[in-house]
């Protein structure tokens, strides 16, 4: 065909291979869960055909919309670890905003609505990807109520107390009534459930689980923090704004007063009630705030009190009996209990293994001081591919500093580190993840809640794109995103001989096997420097002869390893090199024979130099 | 076995022997402002007894009762319009409205042949009868309200700050005073429009003091009104205020209770309560009402310390309009033709509560005229006309001690 490109002629093609392949992932992955929802999607959507005429479809249309922002939500608080208080301000935004251009076409506000609602949200999380827990919950809170605050202070904007006016809305054709907007509604939380199901199982998700679980752990593996955040934080407010947006046209007015804190508190009590570890969890979670409202007026009328008091209590009641159970909400409880009965197959064997050559790293003169102490004063190191390389010395020598050095966890005051070619000097930590340096840390993150393989799999997806559309929608090259960071994943605990430990929780695995799993975790960044931060700690003898044989392992594969420890025997068994510091400054160099028959390497462990064996030290 | 016979055969049909119970939902703030939601289901509920006492409103279709429902708007305009959908859904034959969200809430109404009476705001958008013809008004205008109050103040020679809240009610005073001193602009020291409740009014109050006012009017609810006294006379400046007939809900005086002479002089504009006719009538509909629900105490004292009780005068508009309402059933001779008994919304015409006559016609939904606009002011924690008005000066003074 004249003018066409050859890119062009081959994309149907490659459309038609990548559909055929997603229609064989769904049928792989179809199970009796996916049956089940698709029965209660298809009994939800058909629903207002069997009501009675005197339920409220309005109301059922009201609380879809509102599950949609709270399934949106459970992506912060599950995943994310983020307990944001200020989803209802893009709820707000998104109807404001729809109502304000009540004048140009619906689908028109709409996406203005969205896109609004979503740079907002990308503003919050860009602003508050740093902080811990309680105090994005803070911060968040205040959003909540400066939002309130502004829509009291902008009459002109908001139409004061009666608020915006808007039609009932209509799109193609179609007058938006109630049992429409219920529709739209049930649509709405279904998309947001598979959006947001697919967002965990990308690499976006991956990286926002292991920020939320364990920051620091994540953060040495390379995952981009603030970028993951805020993405997700934009993500969830472009579907809360779109809720909010639809909604809107079914309150028939925007009314201020609708949006204020307790709407926020509200999302996040319906996320924390069903469960934010699940996708589904935050419907159940709003469909049982709904169902408080009722089961408030009828306490009222029992006890002929104000009514409208009781929903709310009724409401904390509930999410104080959630939270004490532990169980992390309705929903992963009840997942809890049916994963307990059915285990899963540990995932099949990789069936090939893709690791990078090791590279020579190399630091000259590393001078490191906090205020008046020298914690390093002038480390030599050379590192060499398929070469393990052990440092040791007392407490307080400057191992872990030199390792921080190494890493760029720590700006070094003299010195210069070199990779190969590159000179790393001012290179922050997640660069050098990036180039193949990676560190595990002194004691090994939790991961509580994520499987191993997904612990794994943070590191596999540390440097992958992640955009939040395109996981959300669950594109092809987002699903090969996430299944690739998995399939690298097993190939790392494959290497650690913990394959048959990939669908156990990492918190109910032993400290050494959590070891071999931040080490995995660190291998699925396909690493070419690796720097180990006592990964014998809490072992026993049989679980430091598999570590033993695990480096052995990576020696062999090329990799160029360095590895602080304290048990010494390990050292002997593994190490080419030994490197003995002592305050600061390297006491002796060299095979673990002659370091171990250095009189000075024994005066600095034992206080005096006499004749041990090698196996006392 | 019979009796349930009789119970089931009570239940379906349509013989013309029919006694059906019809509902009329009273849409009102009762947890925001309780004296408003308050006074008119009191009214509405007043004259659904009597006309079960009277037998029903009995037509060629049966006969019918009338049931008060109560719905809680607490002023957000998002819930008026739910409690709308829901009495539309629960086949109500009307709606009596505050007004909170009517201007969303009407189209609802009017999809479903429901008639929507404001008993309480006055706001000149929300009634028209050429587009919205089901929406229907027993109250005085804001447009009466703020004309009046021009017309006696601008002679004062007073340099007034016109303070409005941003509630619904305040937001339609706003643009009625905007009209009516329009053309007085010399008379306005200042516009200022603050949250409803209590925040920013204080500032308000300063800027109005500082702009060389020698009188306040405002117009907000009545905690707005209350915050404004309470700014002004705690900084010892007695200028004087005026006000609509927010200042007569109870919670004004409740709020400003250890204060008493803050309350006196306070003028407000109002609806009269008693027509040329003479008080006899109001006094009627004053002591059923009394024998139905008991004095609507305000919860202060007189300085002689006789409780103080609230005239519901704005109970009355929403009596009179549940009483239009059963006038235009009969003429419809039922409900089962809802456009007919809105039609008949625009032909009957009864006596109200005060010997005034109340109906509607095509052309005008507003049940109250405005020359009705009194002016009263406050003294003893009880008000009176004044004296300073022609038609105010005229009127008896209802006595509100108990």
């Amino acid at each position: 065909m004249p003018g066409t490109t050859a890119s062009e002629s081959v994309t149907p093609g490659r459309t038609f291979s990548e559909l055929r392949r997603a229609l064989v992932e769904a049928r792989r992955a179809w199970s009796s869960r996916a049956w089940l929802g698709t029965a209660v999607f298809t009994a939800a959507l058909l629903l207002p055909l069997v009501l009675p005429r005197d339920v409220a479809v309005d109301r059922l249309a009201h609380y879809a919309y509102l599950a949609a922002a709270a399934v949106a939500l459970g992506l912060l608080v599950g995943p994310g670890g983020m307990p944001s208080l200020c989803q209802g301000v893009f709820v707000g935004l998104g109807a404001v905003i729809s109502a304000r251009l009540g004048s140009v076409p619906l689908l028109v506000a709409l996406a203005c609505a969205t896109a609004v609602a979503a740079l907002a949200g990308a503003a919050v999380g860009a602003g508050f990807a740093r902080l811990r827990a309680v105090y994005l919950a803070v911060a968040t809170w205040l959003i909540a109520w400066g939002f309130a605050l502004a829509l009291l202070a902008s009459p002109r904007i908001v139409g004061g107390a009666e608020g915006v006016v808007v039609g009932p809305g209509r799109v193609a054709g179609v007058d938006l009534t109630p049992t429409v907007h219920y529709e739209l509604g049930v649509v709405l939380v279904l998309v947001a459930v598979l959006g947001t199901a697919s967002v965990r199982r990308s690499a976006l998700g991956l990286q926002l689980e292991g920020v939320g679980v364990t920051p620091a752990g994540a953060l040495a593996l390379g995952v981009p923090r603030g970028a993951a955040r805020t993405r997700a934080f934009a993500l969830s407010a472009a579907l809360a704004g779109l809720a909010g947006a639809l909604a809107v046209h079914l309150a028939l007015v925007a009314d201020p007063a609708a949006y204020g804190p307790l709407l926020s508190f509200q999302l996040l009590v319906a996320c924390l009630v069903g469960g934010a570890a699940s996708p589904v969890g935050p419907v159940v979670g709003i469909a049982l705030v709904a169902l408080m409202g009722p089961a408030g007026e009828a306490v009222g009328r029992l006890t002929g009190a104000e009514t409208a008091r009781f929903g709310a209590m009724l409401s904390a009641l509930l999410l104080v009996a959630v939270l004490a159970s532990g169980t992390g909400g309705i929903v992963p409880a009840i997942e809890t209990r049916l994963r307990a009965r059915s285990r899963r197959a540990a995932p099949e064997a990789p069936a090939e293994r893709q690791a990078r050559a090791g590279e020579p790293l190399a630091a000259q003169g590393l001078v490191k001081r906090f205020g008046e102490h020298v914690a390093l004063a002038g480390l030599d190191l050379d590192l060499e591919p398929g070469r393990i390389t052990a440092l040791v010395g007392p407490n307080g020598s400057g191992k872990s500093t030199a390792l921080r050095l190494l890493s760029g966890g720590l700006v070094a005051d003299e010195g210069r580190v070199r990779l190969a070619e590159h000179v790393l000097d001012a290179l922050p930590a997640r660069e050098r993840v990036r180039l193949g340096i990676v560190r595990t840390l002194q004691r090994p993150p939790a991961f509580t809640g994520m499987t191993a393989l997904d612990a794994v799999a943070v590191g596999a997806a540390a440097d992958r794109p992640a955009r939040a559309g395109r996981a959300f929608f669950a594109t092809p090259a987002a699903r090969a995103g996430g299944r690739r960071a998995r399939a690298d994943a097993l190939f790392a605990l494959d290497a650690v001989g913990l394959r048959e430990a990939a669908g156990r929780r990492c918190d109910e695995l032993t400290g050494a096997e959590r070891q071999l799993v931040a080490i995995a975790a660190a291998l699925a960044t396909k690493p070419v420097v690796l720097l180990l931060d006592e990964p014998a700690a809490g072992a026993g003898a049989q679980e430091v002869a598999h570590l033993g044989d695990v480096l052995r392992s990576l020696r062999g594969d090329g990799l160029t390893v360095l590895v602080v420890e304290h048990n010494l025997r390990l050292v002997h068994d593994v190490a080419d090199t030994v490197v003995v510091l002592d305050r600061g400054a390297i006491l002796a160099r060299g095979s673990p024979t002659d370091v171990a028959d250095d009189p000075r390497v024994r005066a600095a462990y034992l206080g005096r130099a006499v004749p041990v064996a090698d196996d006392d030290i | 076995m019979v009796g349930a016979l009789v119970v089931l055969a009570s239940g379906c049909g349509g013989s013309s022997d029919e006694h059906r119970t019809l509902t009329v939902v009273v849409n009102a703030p009762f947890s925001r402002t309780p004296y408003v939601g308050e006074t008119i289901a009191r009214g509405a509920e007043l004259a659904a007894q009597e006309v079960r006492a009277a037998g029903g409103i009995v037509t060629d279709d049966g006969t019918f009762d009338l049931r008060i429902a109560r719905a809680d708007n607490a002023l957000s305009p998002q819930r008026a319009v739910a409690n709308v959908r829901d009495a539309i859904r629960d086949h109500a034959v009307a709606i009596v409205d505050e007004g909170t969200g009517v201007d969303a809430s009407w189209m609802l109404a009017r999809d479903a042949q429901v008639p929507l009476a404001i008993t309480y705001q006055g706001g000149a958008g929300l009634v028209d009868p050429e587009t919205r013809p089901n929406v229907f008004r027993v109250a005085p205008t804001d447009r009466g309200i703020s004309f009046r109050l021009a017309e006696y103040l601008v002679p004062k020679g007073l340099r007034i700050a016109i303070v409005t809240d941003d509630s619904g009610y305040g937001r339609e005073g706003k643009a009625a005073l905007a009209k009516a001193f329009g053309s007085n602009p010399e008379a306005v020291a200042l516009r200022a429009e603050v949250p409803a409740g209590s925040g920013g009014v204080s500032t308000a109050v300063l800027r109005a003091r500082r702009a060389g006012a020698t009188a306040l009017l405002v117009w907000g609810q009545a905690r707005t009104l209350a915050a404004a006294i309470t700014a002004s006379r705690s900084r010892g400046w007695q200028v004087p205020v005026y006000a609509p007939p927010s200042a007569e809900d109870p919670l004004l005086r409740q709020q400003l209770a250890d204060h008493p002479e803050w309350v006196d002089g306070l003028t407000f504009a109002s609806g009269r309560m008693t027509a040329e006719r003479g008080p006899e009538d109001w006094m009627r509909f004053q002591t059923a009402f009394e024998n139905a629900f008991g004095a609507d105490l305000v919860g202060v004292r007189t300085s002689s310390g006789a409780p103080v009780a609230q005239p519901p005068d704005y109970a009355m508009y929403a009596y009179d309009f549940v009483r239009v309402l059963a006038a235009a059933i009969d003429r419809a001779d039922g409900v089962d033709d809802r456009e007919a008994v809105l039609r008949a919304l625009d032909e009957v015409t009864v006596r109200g509560a005060n010997g005034d006559e109340r109906g509607f016609n095509v052309h005008n939904h507003e049940g109250v005229v405005d020359d009705d606009v009194y002016f009263a002011r406050f003294e003893d924690m009880t008000f009176r006309p004044v004296a300073d008005d022609a038609l105010s000066s005229t009127l008896p003074v209802i006595d509100q001690t108990r």
